[in-house]
């Protein structure tokens, strides 16, 4: 069983540690997986944040047919989803809604070091939401095919040929830019 | 504290008032039902009451006549059911009797302050004893169409009080009852496998219902009249987009194609595998009850559709939910006497009598997951056409034993039906399987195999695979790294069958070697030389 299946079966058993722990390890990548078709890290945030919330009131069954992490971000890009539909209705919300967390960190910038990165990651986010989002699960999350093709809702051909065609967009862009950094 | 504690203390925060206020809800309308059942019990037993009781007799001399009752000290209690039958009309105990003072010790009730019956005896007075009389004074008769109007008043006043104005809809009280099997298919939506926004609106709504069946009738329609070449089918073609059709066919899992789902119990079709029950079943179980008929019409009236709809696919749509409405099965009506098939009868007799071992996976327990590994394995196998070495759960040893016994339906294959058969046995009169969810999970931790540990991913593998995909090997198809037959094979399986054995996109590329746009067979032939040549 990996660490966050464990965490999680022993939350369900009563542990609030184990909830800080699934917080601790998951969130920064899911925020991130957001991030790709959200597009602002903020809002990425949020919708992060319903995601647990999501699991902490719902508690939802985990069944092992996949690993936790793919079972995770499959329920925050749903729950992201809905999120972006409420949120774009929503033309006011009460404070209560709202939080700051001292950004002594930020995520973005910790994640992204170093010049040559900050050019990749640059070309990433001017790529298409799909494209992003397969590089960021196979490269970023080390995902399988499979497992990225069950959290995108394709077949796993689909998110081959999409691999494919991500890294010849990205490929493109990098060069569009000017990046001819030992490649 | 650091942010990712402080996050956590948020959210929590966040959920236990999202937990309390559901409790706090479900506390209330407990109360209110509580009440309201007190309430009822209590004035059915003061209209009892007040029946029974007699207004105090005044004295009268003896031969006052006013009243006539033949009774004796040694009146038996036989008379007094006489007496409250003869009183009674349409209420057993609805009736008052005045209370005779000198029959008092001759009576077995027990005194007490609640109202006496006054019995005449059946015997004939004897020589010792004076006939009394006694005047019966109704103190004004209870019948049941008051003791309605009670009740109809005390339950109105119920449902206007405060409490009653709203019921919990929280999901985690359902009162219908799923299969295990929708309950299955449920967690599919729920964890995204399979897709129930049909319609592409971000959101699962009756709308993606009355979508699903709209295209499952249609699809049906050319099933029948094309059969499985689905490139015949003009009619679902022309009222379907590509984009649309893939969305819908999302929802028959992440294969995106078209399949027969598993019959729903709530259906009213036994027939319908489009899904399109399963679906609604779903809407049911995330909103307690289906909706009204108006509900309907309101919320599908000025939709945009995915294809083209009329008046007439609507009021079928609401009857078609009508008629699923009626069939809710609730846990306080379920039968548990549940008719089984004579297939199933006879495949029961043949576990319980040890001609078949209901122990499929050879665990030595005979017991839900025997049907659950049969189900992995169809899947496995005639679904995805693995193998015993390709599979992602079973080592070889499993994979053999449920290939040897699972065929507990004796039809020559071991499939569906044969899970289905060792669910209706282990799960007999019940609609849920026995297990817990722990034990479910433990089981298929030991199934599943371990994974192979994936490279290491950076920003800079990522890089490097860039530079590795413009490469490009002309006839390597199957994308190994090097030019050989199964190469040739790789282009003729594509060509024979792209659903099953389709090329990726560089796969094509790399096909393509004959100085010819496209993949041809000629391709192959050209490949299947340089491997000769070589």
């Amino acid at each position: 069983m990996d660490n966050g299946a464990s965490s999680y079966l022993r939350f369900l058993n009563g542990e609030n540690d184990a909830f800080t722990e699934l917080i601790r390890q998951y969130k920064n990548g899911l925020v991130l997986f957001i991030n790709t078709f959200a597009c602002d890290i903020h809002i990425a945030e949020e919708a992060a944040d319903e995601t647990f919330l999501k699991l902490y009131v719902r508690r939802p069954r985990y069944n092992g047919a996949c690993s936790f992490k793919t079972w995770l971000y499959t329920i925050g890009k749903n729950t992201a989803l809905n999120y972006l539909k409420k949120r774009s209705r929503q033309s006011s919300r009460p404070l209560e809604d709202y939080y700051y967390i001292s950004d002594e960190t930020d995520i973005e910038s910790d994640y992204i070091k170093g010049e040559q990165n900050i050019i990749l990651h640059q070309a990433l986010g001017a790529l298409g939401k799909d494209y992003s989002q397969v590089l960021y699960l196979i490269y970023f999350e080390g995902l399988t095919a499979a497992e990225a093709a069950r959290i995108m809702g394709r077949t796993s051909r689909q998110v081959s040929d999409l691999i494919y065609r991500a890294k010849k967009a990205l490929r493109a862009e990098l060069e569009r830019r000017g990046f001819n950094g030992q490649i | 504290m650091d942010r990712y504690e402080k996050s956590a203390a948020f959210i929590m925060k966040r959920g236990d008032a999202a937990i309390a206020e559901r409790k706090r809800r479900k506390a209330v309308i407990l109360r209110s039902t509580a009440a309201l059942t007190f309430g009822t019990a209590a004035a059915l037993v003061v209209c009892i009451s007040l029946n029974v009781m007699k207004t105090p007799r005044k004295p009268a001399p003896a031969s006052s006549g006013i009243i006539t009752e033949t009774g004796t000290s040694a009146a038996a209690p036989s008379t007094a059911a006489v007496t409250t039958s003869v009183r009674t009309s349409t209420a057993s105990t609805a009736s008052t009797v005045t209370t005779q003072t000198t029959a008092a010790a001759a009576f077995t009730q027990e005194p007490s302050s609640a109202p006496k019956t006054t019995i005449p005896a059946t015997s004939p007075a004897t020589s010792e004893q004076t006939p009394e009389t006694t005047t019966i004074i109704s103190q004004g008769g209870i019948n049941m169409k008051k003791i309605s109007a009670f009740i109809a008043a005390l339950t109105a006043t119920g449902m206007l009080s405060p409490s009653f104005t709203y019921a919990d809809a929280s999901p985690d009280v359902h009162r219908v009852l799923f299969t295990q099997n929708e309950m299955n298919m449920f967690r599919e939506y729920e964890e995204g496998d399979y897709s129930s926004d049909i319609n592409g609106d971000g959101e699962f709504d009756i709308c993606d219902v009355f979508e699903l069946r709209l295209y499952g009738k249609r699809f049906m329609y050319c099933f029948d009249k094309y059969g499985h070449d689905q490139s015949k089918y003009a009619e679902l073609s022309e009222q379907y987009s590509r984009e649309a059709a893939d969305r819908i066919l999302r929802c028959y899992g992440s294969e995106g194609a078209f399949r027969f789902m598993p019959v729903s119990s709530g259906g009213t079709d036994p027939h319908d595998t489009t899904g399109a029950t399963i679906l609604a079943r779903y809407y049911l179980f995330k909103n307690d009850s289906y909706p009204s008929d108006s509900e309907i019409f309101s919320a599908l009236e000025s939709r945009s559709f995915i294809s083209s709809v009329d008046k007439t696919d609507i009021e079928s749509f609401a009857e078609y939910i009508g008629k699923l409405r009626e069939n809710i099965v609730y846990s306080d009506t379920y039968d548990d006497k549940r008719t089984y098939t004579d297939d199933e009868l006879e495949a029961f007799a043949r576990f319980d009598s040890g001609e078949v071992s209901a122990d499929v996976n050879g665990d030595g327990i005979e017991d839900f997951f025997d049907g659950y590994d049969v189900l992995v394995y169809h899947v496995m196998k005639n679904d995805r056409g693995q193998s015993a070495d390709e599979n992602e759960f079973f080592s070889s040893e499993k994979w053999a034993q449920i290939e040897a016994n699972g065929d507990v339906t004796l039809d020559g294959i071991v499939d569906d039906k044969d899970y289905r058969m060792l669910n209706s046995y282990f799960c007999r009169n019940t609609l849920t399987p026995s297990v817990t969810l722990d034990e479910m999970k433990e089981h298929l931790e030991k199934c599943i195999k371990e994974k192979e540990p994936t490279a290491e991913r950076t920003e800079k593998a990522l890089l490097a695979h860039i530079a590795e995909s413009v490469t490009v090997i002309k006839g390597d198809p199957n994308i190994d790294g090097r030019v050989s037959i199964a190469d040739s094979v790789a282009i003729l399986q594509h060509i024979g069958n792209r659903d099953r054995f389709g090329l990726s996109e560089q796969g094509l590329v790399n096909a393509d070697v004959d100085g010819i746009v496209g993949v041809t067979a000629n391709d192959a032939r050209v490949i299947q030389s340089w491997d000769a040549g070589a």
